[in-house]
Formats: structure tokens, sequence, C-alpha cells
């Protein structure tokens, strides 16, 4: 698999500038984590795939008020591409990712219990494609699949509102890219995502 | 959908009443037969062109088949290849251009199996991912064609201008003792000053060689009473295609037009595309029991009808 050497340096550099920017911060970090049900809108290079359902969970390290490291789980749930037909036959493809994020996030905006923050960082992907296939029934159809593994990047923004000292409401909206899936084949292609989630966070004190 | 259906409903109609005069029987083309495996051939090459057009259809026990799941039409000149597609899925005619950079040696034809090839279009890797239901029974007939001697119109000049129904267009060649038959195409579109109609005709005017000249009139080919009349079988059909050089619905729509009543339609002007195809017959490959393969060279020259 080839991967853009550049975009990889970029994507690595943000988590190492939000651990830098913390360094300066407070001396006892505190562990917080998150669960969002998130729902995605996933395209390609070559098709529109249609939503996914999924979650996100998410443990962060407070090392200032300011910044947090994160580390966190979700992926892309049987995404759907429309079905399409050509002289050959009829095909649809579906996506299942598991996203490994490694990155940092930000607090943009404090007020009263409200929290506006921003997130971003590098993911570390593994995706299996399937395709099915149908010939018109002149032919038996069937389905076959792969796999890769990869990196890639997300950026979001998003909402806290404290219900508790522990506990907080969650809204966020995040862009994530699977860069070059099937990087060794004939036609590499990036999975985006834009992604609507709701959940809930929890302070470990 | 419905309009392609309804569409074939007025061809059957004009079928059955349009009349091109003087139109003569088709000498190279064989009927597809009701038993076993025909395969309908036509490869063109068009004067000062590098690309050939290439047309082709497979039959089974007289029921055109479309080829599915990787197999598909292959054409090879001596320089390329091409995979024959069809703007239609399961229409079964199949067309591509091909280059050609030396005539001389021909193309051939072969129903091949190629799972990836069939699928070049898609977005998809399809070396990762495939579903092969193996070849299909068609696979392996061939067909192989020579062209004729390019065609080389040199009368009237391109662009001529005609102001009467009865003027006479006069189309003037080098003829080809080797030629077996010829055949005229026009695309025509007429304008008026609300709207445009675009039809087509096809007639074979030598079916024992090549005169090297060929007289109609404008009104043979734009009459000024009845239906606009346009081509009724498919080897006239499939000549448009190949004359229009593009594979497009536009294309399907000249031999599947609306029907326009002429009186009803005050001619502004008119544009006239003439292809005038030499043809020699090719070779089908074993086992292949009805249909045909025919080469062709052609000349296109366009013309003006503009009424006074």
């Amino acid at each position: 698999m080839s991967i853009n050497k550049n975009k990889v340096i970029t994507l690595l550099s943000v988590p190492v500038c939000l651990i830098a920017a913390a360094a300066h911060g407070q001396s006892e970090p505190q562990l917080n984590g998150s669960l969002k049900a998130i729902y995605d809108i996933v395209d390609s290079d070559g098709d529109d795939f249609g939503g996914s359902l999924s979650l996100e969970g998410t443990l962060r390290l407070e090392l200032s008020p300011k910044f947090e490291l994160e580390a966190g789980l979700t992926g892309t749930n049987d995404a759907d591409s429309d079905e399409a037909e050509d002289n050959t036959g009829s095909y649809k493809l579906t996506l299942n990712s598991t996203e490994l994020l490694l990155g940092g996030t930000v607090n943009l905006l404090q007020k009263n219990q409200l929290e506006v923050y921003g997130r971003g960082g590098l993911i570390l992907y593994k995706v299996d494609v399937e395709l099915e296939e149908e010939f018109f029934g002149l032919k038996p159809g069937g389905s076959a699949s792969t796999d890769d593994s990869g990196t890639g990047f997300y950026i979001g923004l998003g909402g806290e509102m404290k219900y508790s000292p522990e506990l907080s409401i969650i809204g966020e909206i995040q862009y994530r890219s699977l860069l070059d899936v099937l990087g060794d084949s004939s036609k590499p292609f990036d999975v985006d995502a834009i992604s609507f989630g709701v959940g809930a966070k929890y302070y470990f004190q | 959908m419905i309009r392609l259906k309804c569409g074939l409903l007025i061809l059957s109609t004009l079928a059955l009443t349009s009349c091109y005069t003087g139109s003569s029987p088709d000498s190279l083309r064989q009927a597809v037969s009701d038993v076993g495996v025909s395969a309908e051939v036509w490869g063109n090459l068009p004067f000062g062109s590098t690309e050939a057009q290439v047309a082709a259809s497979v039959y089974r026990d007289g029921e055109k088949k479309a080829l599915v799941g990787g197999d598909v039409v292959k054409a090879y000149s001596e320089s390329s290849s091409a995979i024959l597609r069809s703007i239609e899925n399961l229409g079964g005619d199949y067309v591509a251009g091909l280059s050609v950079i030396n005539p001389g040696a021909g193309v051939d034809f072969e129903v091949e199996h190629d799972p990836q090839g069939a699928r070049e279009d898609r977005w998809y890797p399809t070396e990762e991912l495939l579903v092969d239901p193996g070849p299909g029974e068609l696979v392996g007939y061939n067909a192989q064609l020579d062209f004729p001697e390019p065609l080389i119109l040199s009368d009237p000049a391109d662009g001529t201008r005609y102001a009467n129904r009865s003027d006479a267009i006069t189309l003037n060649w080098t003829a080809d003792p080797n030629a077996e038959q010829m055949r005229l195409t026009a695309v025509l579109t007429c304008n008026s000053e609300s709207r445009s109609v675009s039809w087509a005709r096809s007639q074979i005017i030598d079916n024992t060689g090549d005169p090297g000249t060929f007289s109609l009139t404008v009104g043979d080919l734009i009459p000024n009473t009845g239906l606009l009349t346009t081509v009724v079988d498919a080897v006239s059909q499939l000549s448009v295609i190949i004359a229009s050089a593009i594979v497009s619905q536009y294309t399907y729509g000249l031999i599947n037009p609306d029907p326009v009543q002429v009186e009803s339609f005050a001619v502004t002007d008119c544009d006239m595309s003439l292809t005038l195809f030499r043809e020699v017959s090719g070779t089908l490959g074993d086992g292949i029991t009805g249909g045909f393969a025919v080469a062709s060279s052609s000349a296109t020259i366009n013309l003006v009808y503009e009424p006074l």
C-alpha cells in the first residue's frame, strides 16, 4: 500500500502538537470517557453509500483545561452503495470498517455549563469490502470480499452540556476520511464519512 | 424505457408502410438461423480515419443473446483491441471504436470470457473484487473481416446547398471492382421556426458491385407529404449507428424518432449527412450457421437544403 508521506507526517503532527500544547498545563491529568451513537453518511471516490449507524467510544486524558489527548474506537457498519448495472450485470458494494482514532480535543469556548470543542487526529483503519453481483438471471450471481488496512484522519466539532460534575451530554459533527483503501490495487479509493453523533461523557474522579 | 418500447411499436408500424425508393435487397447479409449459433458482424473504416467502427450481435437458435457475467465480444486489429459494448444492458447489439493503423491487416472478432475486461469501466478494483460465473456457451465463436479499398467521394463538394426538393444530388467516387455492394445512409436534421427534428434513412444502392456514381433528389430524402419515414430494419439501424460514429442515446433517437407529419412542419433548413458504404463480405468462424460478416469503407458528406 502506498501512502503519501507528507500526508502521514501532517496527520501525525496533530496529536504531537496537542501534547506539546498540553505540556504546560495542569500537573494531574484527568481521565474521561464518552460513548456516542453516530450516523454516518458514507461516500467514496466512485459511488455514494447509504447511511450507517454505529457507536464511537473514546477515552480522553485531560492535560490542561484546554487540551485533551484522546483515543477512540468507531467504524462504519454495513454501508451499502447504490445498486448499479452495466452490460456484465448488476452490483452493489458494502463497506464495514473498524477505526482507531488517535488525536486530541481542544476546548474552543466555555460558557456556564456549555463547552464547544474541536477535535482531530489520525485514523488507523481496517476495512472490509463486500461485493454482491448478479447477472440478470442468465448466470448465477454471488458475492466476493476483500479487506485492507491503512491510515486516515478525522476532524470534528461538538458541544458538551454539563449535567453533573461527572456527567455531560455531548453532540458532535465529524468528518472522517480513510485514505487509499485497497491501495495496492489498480483502483485505490478514499472512503469519506460525515457523522452526526450524540452521547454521554463521564469524568472519572 | 416506455418511450423506447413505444418507438419500437412505431418502427414496426412504419416497417409495414414505408418504402424507400430504389432500394435493392441485401446480397451480403444472410438471415439468422433458427438453429445453432448465428452472428451479425460489421466493421467500417471511414475515409481518412484510423478508427474503425465495429459492431456485432450473437444469436442462439434465432434469438439474440446478451453477453453477461464476463463474456464479451472483442475486436482485434493488428495494433489494438477493443471490447464491444451495448448502450442498453441486455440489448445484445455491441459496438466499439477500434484503432486500425494498418487497414490491410483486417479485424478479428471473438466472443471471449474476460471477467476483468468486461468490468473495466467500474470504479472499484475488479482484480480484488470479482464474482466470476465462468464462460457462457457462446465463448469461442469468431469472425474475420478485411476492409475494402478506401472510398473517396469526389462530388458533390462538402457543404453544397440545395434550394428545391427536385434538385438532384449526384454522388461520384472512384469505383472499386472488388466491392460487392454499396449502401447509402442519410442522417437528416430539419429545422422549422419553432423546433427541429432528426431522423435517418438507409438503402442499398447497388447489390452487385460498385457503380462509382449514384443520383437521388433532395425530395427522396426529405419528402413533402406523409410521415417522415425512417430506417426499419436492424442492419439499416446499425448503419446509422456506424455512420454517426457516436454510440449514444442520440443515435438511437435517430433510428427511433417520434413520427412527424411533414405537412405540419414548415421547413426552414435541413442538414443532410450522407454516408456511402462500400461493402465486402467477411468470414464467419467455425460453427456459426447463420448471419453475416461484412466489412466496409465509407465516406461522409454534409449537405444543406434551404428552401426558397
